[in-house]
């Protein structure tokens, strides 16, 4: 009790000390060498955690390079996140699927809805957290029309003092995060035909890199590098083509012999089918900065009949490792040859480090959707490890001459004919909700799916600005029954499922991993949770408006305590997966921070503050 | 006829025999793929960009194929066909696209103001397939949503079913829609006697 006090004396003195301090948090956090280092029984894995910043900040989506999507903030520990309390809440009322996390940078926060796009800047030195400033973009409708799975959009980025993000009609905006008014706006094509964007972009340098979305409507998969400064055009690389549009040069190096001839990006499809071929680029960027490599994913082929396009689809399904300067790829791997059953392969790529057989190793890993958790070199793209992490049945290994799956003839689509019990299904054993990484267990965590499918495949005709299809499918939970979802913990180099927690409703939240050992998630039925990094124990539930679906991040508030923050919202393909099921939460989207005890500038012990009227950002009435 | 109309002649004889085989079950046969909408025809089909002329027409317009099983038929085909199935979903009860049961319709739940949606596009997102699909087919794929249970009887404008005013009737009529309606109204007829 005594100490409870102490606390909310020391939040009153924050408080009253804010206007001179705003710069004050840096000082106060442990160094995160101290708070990153490996504990006893990790894995043995590391991270560099590069670009190194201020670690009460969160810049960009996974937070790092390497997407570890790790923070060393410690305050919030196993033995005090049941104390966790809402601090304050932001509604912005759009009932699109929420899959972003906010920024925090200096004393502010940064987000971006779904769409319409609309941008916040709030106040976190003020009660309330009030708007500093809003920009809204006016995307082009028609992209919400175009968009496959909801008018989602996965965050912003900030780089050098801009605020850059995607807009749904194909458009990437950087915005001066000072002011809120744009800096420049580039449009990266048409959404009348069908392309949309909804990843976040990732900035290297003076490079902001932004691929497209529309993998179901015949869209051809493309990364695009923009000037941060001037939002120029640099150079863009196709998924599918030849080499020339893939950027497949002299220096690009084939990890295995299957994926070294010339022009495979043509040559692996039927005549010009490349050109409709999907191959998007709607997921996650990561990058090495020692190796120079960003390392991208690619979207399922298009169409989603594969009776129609005979050959491995190439460069579909894939990872490409690619100098951010001139986009040249160094290397390439496909996860899913001739991809049946929408296994897109966009899901994060975590940069980590290991000793391996002795050896120091730079590995990359990737919880594919099609049920395979790889961990490859990520020098050169060839496999060290390939296991199902949750339930697989379309292929039964990965064989480790050639890197390609081992196909199970009877769980190949068909036209026409109804094949059955398919898993994992077409959003696969886990979508682009990214998992998170620890440096100090070593292992990774990810929101996991137990969904298998019924296909009918049906042949269909490619017209402009329409879904070029065929998959008629229907879901069903697979063999954890009644359990659509779990939350795992993974050991990347030894290729093995740690732990797990069983959820009833699929979970499709991205993971927030904390120099607090513990770790944090959402369920598409609006619980969030926080867990013992190493038991797998949960700690903490509180059920939120919606569904859970965006990504969880923590940051230290100018009051130098640490909040975690998430967007309750659900949407997206959740929606269309689930949302039929009974108890599926309504959309609506609010972020929430929550803080011990509910703690902020604004608040003592849930009480509003008085600060007089005319405060900033609102009123307040004095209780008496 | 002019050379468009003649392009749309051939095209919509290419669609009749180019659906796919969702509808009916077919099972897989070698003649799969012809029955597929040809790429390289399908392709000329400038979908998506905005409607040339709007048609707008009155919501007390009845479907001339109403009550028609085969029309229905037809309309499931070429839902399927046109790739329509993909964004409203399998049983049209809404995926990228809103559901088409009904009640909330956006623009209008009456028979010609789901034509007006078909032909003229909608903004987030719906292709104006006027000028690409003749009448008739438009009017038989508004007899399959008809099908599904969710739509309004003609005299039923959306405002009016769902409580708000109704539209005038005294009031002048925007220019030109009497006679947008009367000649829409002789073609159908036209192409419905031309049939028998």
């Amino acid at each position: 009790m005594a100490r409870h006090r102490l606390t909310l004396l020391a939040a009153v003195a924050t408080v009253s000390a804010l206007g001179l301090s705003g710069c004050s948090r840096d000082q106060k956090a442990t160094p995160p060498a101290a708070n990153a280092a490996p504990l006893p029984g990790s894995s043995g894995a590391t991270a560099d955690l590069a670009p190194n910043d201020p670690p009460g900040e969160w810049r960009r989506q996974a937070r790092d390079y390497a997407n570890t999507r790790f923070s060393p903030l410690n305050q919030v520990t196993a033995a005090n996140v049941a104390r966790l309390k809402v601090a304050w809440s932001f509604s912005d009322g759009i009932a699109y699927g929420h899959e972003a996390a906010p920024l925090v940078v200096g004393d502010t926060m940064y987000l971006v809805t779904p769409y319409p796009n609309i941008a916040y800047a709030l106040d976190l030195t003020k009660p309330g957290a009030p708007i500093k400033w809003t920009y809204e973009p006016h995307p082009a409708p028609i992209a919400v029309g175009k968009a496959c799975c909801d008018a989602v959009n996965r965050g912003p980025t900030y780089a050098d003092g801009k605020l850059v993000f995607s807009l749904l009609d194909d458009e990437v905006v950087a915005l001066d995060a000072k002011t809120g008014k744009p800096a420049w706006r580039t449009k990266l094509g048409e959404p009348a035909s069908g392309v949309t964007m909804t990843m976040s972009p990732f900035v290297v340098g003076n490079v902001v890199l932004a691929g497209n979305s529309g993998g179901e409507m015949g869209v051809r998969g493309q990364l695009t590098a923009l000037d941060l400064a001037t939002g120029k055009e640099l150079w863009r690389a196709y998924s599918t083509g030849p080499d020339a549009d893939v950027k497949i040069g002299p220096g690009f190096r084939a990890p295995y012999a299957w994926l070294g001839a010339k022009d495979l990006g043509a040559t692996s499809w039927p005549a010009d089918g490349w050109k409709h071929g999907g191959g998007t680029v709607w997921g996650w960027i990561s990058y090495d900065p020692a190796l120079n490599l960003i390392y991208q994913g690619t979207s399922n082929p298009g169409p989603r009949v594969p009776a129609q396009r005979p050959g491995d689809n190439l460069w579909t399904s894939a990872v490409f490792a690619r100098d951010p300067k001139s986009g040249d790829a160094r290397w390439a791997f496909q996860f899913t040859p001739h991809d049946q059953w929408d296994y897109d392969g966009v899901n994060e790529n975590i940069l980590i480090d290991a000793q391996v057989q002795g050896q120091a190793r730079k590995l990359l890993v990737h919880l594919d959707r099609n049920g395979f958790g790889y961990t490859l070199d990520r020098a050169t793209g060839r496999i060290l490890v390939a296991n199902p992490y949750s339930t697989v049945n379309w292929a039964s290994r990965i064989d480790p001459a050639t890197g390609r799956p081992v196909v199970e003839t009877g769980k190949e689509a068909k036209v026409e004919e109804q094949v059955k019990d398919i898993c994992p299904t077409h959003i696969g054993s886990k979508d682009w909700n990214p998992a998170a990484f620890s440096p100090r267990t070593g292992l990774v965590y990810a929101t996991t799916f137990n969904i298998c499918m019924d296909l009918t495949d049906h042949k269909v005709g490619y017209i402009p600005g329409t879904p070029y299809d065929g998959m008629d499918l229907t879901t069903h939970a697979g063999a954890q029954k009644p359990n659509w979802g779990a939350f795992i913990a993974w050991n990347p180099l030894t290729g093995q499922r740690v732990w797990e927690v069983p959820e009833t409703f699929m979970t499709m939240s991205g993971v927030l991993a904390t120099g607090g050992d513990v770790v944090f998630y959402g369920t598409t039925d609006g619980w969030f949770r926080a867990v013992d990094a190493r038991s797998g124990k949960v700690l903490w539930s509180q059920k939120l408006s919606s569904g859970v679906m965006s990504q969880p991040m923590t940051y230290l508030g100018p009051d130098g305590r640490q909040y975690v923050a998430v967007y309750a919202g659900v949407g997206g393909v959740a929606s269309q997966v689930m949302g039929q099921k009974n108890g599926f939460p309504p959309r609506g989207g609010t972020l929430y921070v929550f803080s011990i005890d509910g703690l902020s500038p604004s608040s003592a012990g849930g009480l509003l503050t008085t600060q007089g009227a005319g405060a900033p950002g609102g009123h307040y009435d004095t209780p008496d | 006829m002019t050379r468009t109309a003649l392009r749309l002649t051939i095209l919509a004889a290419g669609l009749a025999l180019g659906a796919c085989g969702r509808m009916r079950g077919d099972s897989t046969t070698t003649t799969e793929a012809a029955r597929v909408p040809a790429e390289q025809t399908l392709d000329q089909i400038p979908l998506g960009a905005p409607p040339g002329q709007p048609v707008s027409l009155a919501a007390t317009i009845a479907n001339p194929f109403e009550g028609d099983a085969a029309a229905v038929q037809e309309g499931k085909r070429l839902f399927g066909a046109m790739n329509c199935v993909y964004c409203h979903g399998a049983q049209a009860s809404g995926l990228m696209g809103p559901s088409l049961e009904g009640p909330g319709w956006r623009y209008g739940g009456a028979p010609a103001e789901i034509y007006n949606s078909i032909h003229d596009g909608r903004p987030k997102g719906m292709p104006a397939w006027g000028g690409r699909l003749p009448p008739d087919q438009i009017w038989k794929l508004v007899a399959y949503v008809e099908s599904l249970g969710g739509a309004m009887a003609p005299a039923t404008p959306q405002m009016a079913a769902l409580g708000g005013p109704k539209p005038s009737t005294t009031g002048p009529e925007p220019a030109g829609q009497a006679q947008d309606d009367t000649a829409h109204a002789a073609l159908i007829a036209a192409q419905q006697q031309a049939r028998r």
